[in-house]
């Protein structure tokens, strides 16, 4: 080794030489690399240079000129390469000169490694290879960026409209970005990315605008779909990964956000259209849209309770039109209007709820919205009567006997469950309980209910959704008719045992007072015949049951009685009032209208319908002088011995009626007896209490029987002051103190 | 006793019209229980309250007596003493003319813009006795509605009776509510 220290510029000249052979290998005119002698010896100058005393260690100078070969270099073929350039060309030729800076400085800082090593962390410099890197975005990539940039969006436009685009180029350039900020995504974020967004957005909100005139609601939303898909794929092929979220917000807020309104409410075509139509596929697809928006749901949710409540609406108009018979509803409708209405608001749950939950992801804000619309309009009146009766109607039309229903076990439990629902919507429950109550009566009291098991089952179903005390008198109604019918057998051996003779084949069953609705009794007169048996059932209880009394509601009471008509003898279904007015013709032929009265204790309103009945409806089993459709107390009746029909045994009706009035008067003295008691509860155990409170607490419990009207709440507080069970409290106003 | 002879002597003596506001403040300060009627014991420590032992002095104190009306505090109690002492004995609500008659003569001291529609209200609409809460929650509204009830809130804890009475003033255009 030489001791004598080398000068800089004889030490720069074989520099100079090996930067030259290694500008001629990048260029492709030297084929060989680099030996590992002549690596060696460059490294070793560089090392000298470095390491020699003072006045000759020459870091500071080889630093300086390190970098200015690869500036000189960048300035004499770089940079006039890339000027002649343009478009895509530019690109190519960028990545290609990159390509070879990168190559360069790997090579050169391996050379110069040895400033690295110690003079550039001893005076806190850039190490060599950063150094490098940063001349290249000094002068090549700073003033060429903004053009780079719009180069990339141009051609990513092109591909968006479909062209083919050689994306390997593109993510060459990207990477360019990526590797020049060095380890950072900052100078990508800011120089292309930032930009790179906004141009996606100027062009989506182009095309927004085009598509929304062309389009139909359902096609916007597949191109939707589709862009953004193919935008997140566009990440993959040549962008960052951080950029697809910014880019699919920006999208998505020119495709969905800005025209969210005019999507919905496209005429022909938007949400309540696809509602209407059933459109599951364009209508899941609308969800998923505009679940990545804020309240995007909530909007869809809006107009999805309209719909539903719009078309909650239009069934209630069908009822009142079928009722008054304005409008000529085809006779496809089975049962009343009522009936109808109740039949079609579960095919409109069912299919509403389909779409919560097979296009709507069963997201609580649709079921909220269905629920809503729901209460919305079952709570009002169906043709005239309460949706609670309605319902009630519609349980009784498939439980009783030849009812419009003839439907196999499967599809009554289905719909018992269907009724629970519409139930669950309904506010005045006990409304429906108490007319489900009095058409149970009915059925049970006049045979007519079809099937045990299913009244049984749609009770426990009740009983499950809203409570025991739903459906225990109703139980008991059952088990007084199941008891009944033990007993029986018993009953009639007894009285074969005591009549002999007897033949009037009869059953009694026994009602358990407060199970069942309170029917009227009256002091009929009855005939002997039957007396008798009534005697003999009195007989029989007192032997089996001695401590209860019995009081005798022939009212609901039917029989069986053979007429003797000239033609032939027709056995007549009738209540027991009707019979006990036939029977009196067995010992008169003509008897006036006083004279039946009389004869049966009648009070005036009974008689007239009971007449009616049997002589001005549709069996003429009594002939009426005179013989109009309105029963005086001037008429005389006899019986009709020309009477003929073509069956043997015949139902003579008796017309119901009304109770409607009766049934809404007996819930309204529940109710008030069902606040006072919910008031005296809650002020027992809060001891005191601020009227707005009390109020609203009372509401909140009564809230699975009925809804309570607050000035009725009112009311009652006032009675239970005056009643002094609670008092206003004297220093603070608005609020009560509970009496012990 | 002093019965209803008696207390018509009372008023003869004291130069007043039975009907005076006056006999109603004399028999608050005895306790009276029943209007026109006084017990022995009443009497002498109802005299001894006012602060007098004869007539004639009875006689003296009649003006300061009546001004004891014009006191708020004073006011309240003898209102609230009225509705027991004007019931008849052994019911629980006053009849609606004695109810009216009383309120009238309390409010003619005490001016109140609406008695008068409260009174006709109370005849054309309620037709009935007058409970023990509505007598005094009557004053409450007196002393802090407007007569324009425009601080009435009908989701407060006022009487039914009360909230027809608004309902009444408003479908009558007594009053503008704005709603």
């Amino acid at each position: 080794q030489d001791q004598t220290p080398i000068a800089l510029e004889d030490g720069w000249r074989d520099m100079e030489a090996g930067i030259a052979r290694l500008k001629r290998i990048l260029h492709g005119v030297d084929g060989t690399s680099f030996t590992s002698q002549e690596y060696i010896n460059l490294y070793t100058m560089i090392f000298n240079m470095c390491t020699q005393k003072p006045p000759y260690d020459y870091s500071e100078q080889l630093y300086k000129r390190y970098k200015q070969a690869l500036e000189e270099y960048i300035k004499s073929t770089v940079l006039p390469s890339l000027k002649s350039k343009h478009g895509e060309f530019l690109l190519r030729e960028l990545v290609e000169r990159w390509k070879n800076h990168k190559v360069m400085v790997r090579w050169l800082t391996r050379f110069f490694h040895y400033l690295d090593r110690y003079y550039v962390s001893r005076k806190l410099l850039l190490p060599l290879k950063e150094l490098g890197l940063s001349c290249f975005h000094d002068l090549v990539f700073g003033g060429l960026k903004t053009t780079l940039t719009t180069i990339v969006i141009d051609m990513v436009d092109n591909e968006r409209e479909g062209q083919l685009i050689d994306r390997a180029l593109l993510k060459d350039v990207v990477g360019i970005y990526l590797e020049i900020g060095q380890g950072s995504v900052g100078l990508y974020e800011l120089d292309f990315e930032k930009a790179f967004c906004k141009g996606t957005t100027d062009y989506y909100s182009k095309k927004a605008q085009i598509w929304m005139l062309e389009d139909s609601c359902p096609e916007y939303m597949l191109k939707v779909e589709d862009s953004l898909q193919k935008e997140k794929e566009r990440v993959g092929h040549y962008l960052h990964a951080s950029t697809e979220e910014k880019l699919l917000e920006g999208t998505i807020l020119e495709l969905i956000s800005w025209r969210a309104e005019e999507i919905l409410y496209k005429e022909n075509s938007g949400c309540r259209v696809l509602l209407l139509d059933g459109k599951y596929e364009d209508l899941s697809r609308m969800y998923r849209l505009f679940s990545k928006i804020d309240a995007g749901l909530f909007h869809v949710s809006k107009i999805f309770k309209e719909h539903v409540k719009e078309e909650g609406m239009s069934l209630l108009k069908h009822a009142a039109d079928a009722a008054n018979g304005t409008k000529n509803e085809k006779k496809e409708a089975v049962g009343s209007p009522e009936q109808e209405f109740v039949r079609k608001a579960i095919e409109l749950h069912d299919k509403q709820l389909a779409y919560v939950t097979n296009c709507f992801q069963n997201n609580s804000a649709f079921h909220k919205a269905l629920k809503a619309a729901f209460e919305d309009f079952c709570n009002k009146d169906v043709a005239g009567c309460t949706s609670a009766e309605s319902l009630a109607s519609f349980c009784d039309s498939i439980l009783r006997k030849g009812g419009s229903e003839k439907l196999s076990d499967e599809v009554v439990e289905d719909t018992f469950d269907k009724v629970v629902t519409i139930l669950s919507y309904i506010s005045d429950k006990d409304l429906f309980v108490e007319f489900h109550r009095k058409k149970l009566g009915k059925r049970l009291l006049f045979d007519k209910s079809a099937n045990n098991e299913h009244e049984r089952s749609l009770l426990s179903k009740l009983k499950q959704y809203f409570g025991g005390q739903f459906t225990a008198k109703m139980e008991g109604m059952l088990n007084d008719v199941s008891t009944a019918r033990d007993h029986q057998t018993a009953f009639e051996e007894y009285m074969r045992d005591k009549l002999p003779n007897h033949r009037v084949d009869f059953s009694v069953t026994v009602l358990t007072t407060g199970f069942w609705p309170s029917y009227k009794t009256s002091n009929i007169n009855l005939p002997s015949e039957m007396i008798k048996c009534v005697e003999i059932f009195k007989d029989y209880y007192n032997s089996k049951q001695k401590s209860k009394r019995l009081t005798w509601i022939y009212s609901m009471g039917n029989c069986n009685i053979v007429a003797k008509f000239d033609a032939k003898p027709i056995e007549l279904i009738v209540t027991t009032y009707q019979a006990a007015m036939l029977l009196l013709f067995n010992g008169s032929e003509r008897l006036s209208y006083s004279e039946i009265v009389t004869q049966l204790n009648l009070p005036d309103d009974d008689a007239v319908r009971l007449l009616h009945s049997l002589s001005c409806a549709k069996y003429k089993i009594l002939n009426k002088v005179p013989s109009n459709r309105i029963i005086s107390p001037n008429d005389v009746f006899q019986v009709n011995h020309k009477f003929i029909d073509k069956m043997r045994r015949i139902k003579v009706p008796l017309p119901p009626t009304d109770e409607k009035k009766k049934v809404v008067e007996d819930v309204n003295k529940d109710r008030r007896f069902s606040i006072d008691a919910s008031i005296v509860r809650i002020m027992k155990s809060r001891k005191v209490m601020g009227h707005q409170q009390l109020v609203a607490e009372c509401v909140e419990q009564l809230s699975r029987m009925f809804k309570p009207d607050i000035k009725i709440i009112k009311r009652r507080i006032e009675d239970l002051i005056s009643r002094e069970y609670l008092e206003r409290d004297l220093e603070t106003a608005n609020t009560y103190r509970y009496l012990a | 006793m002093i019965m209803v002879e008696g207390t018509s002597q009372l008023c003869n003596d004291l130069l007043v019209d039975p009907q005076d506001v006056v006999m109603l403040v004399i028999s608050w300060h005895m306790k009276a229980a029943t209007m026109c009627e006084f017990t022995r014991q009443e009497f002498i420590d109802g005299l001894q309250s006012i602060g007098v032992d004869s007539i004639e002095k009875l006689r003296e104190k009649l003006p300061s007596l009546r001004a004891e009306i014009k006191d708020d505090n004073k006011f309240r109690e003898i209102y609230n003493f009225a509705f027991a002492w004007a019931r008849e004995k052994g019911q629980k609500s006053l009849p609606l003319e004695t109810a009216i008659g009383m309120w009238r003569l309390l409010f003619a001291e005490r001016h109140w813009p609406l008695i008068d529609h409260w009174c006709q209200f109370l005849q054309v609409r309620h037709n009935k006795a007058i409970s023990r809460d509505t007598w005094s929650q009557l004053l409450e509204f007196v002393k802090t509605i407007d007569p324009q009830l425009s601080n009435y809130d009908e989701e407060g804890a006022w009487p039914y009776l009360i909230d027809e009475f608004v309902e009444y003033l408003t479908e009558n255009g007594c009053v503008q509510r704005n709603k």
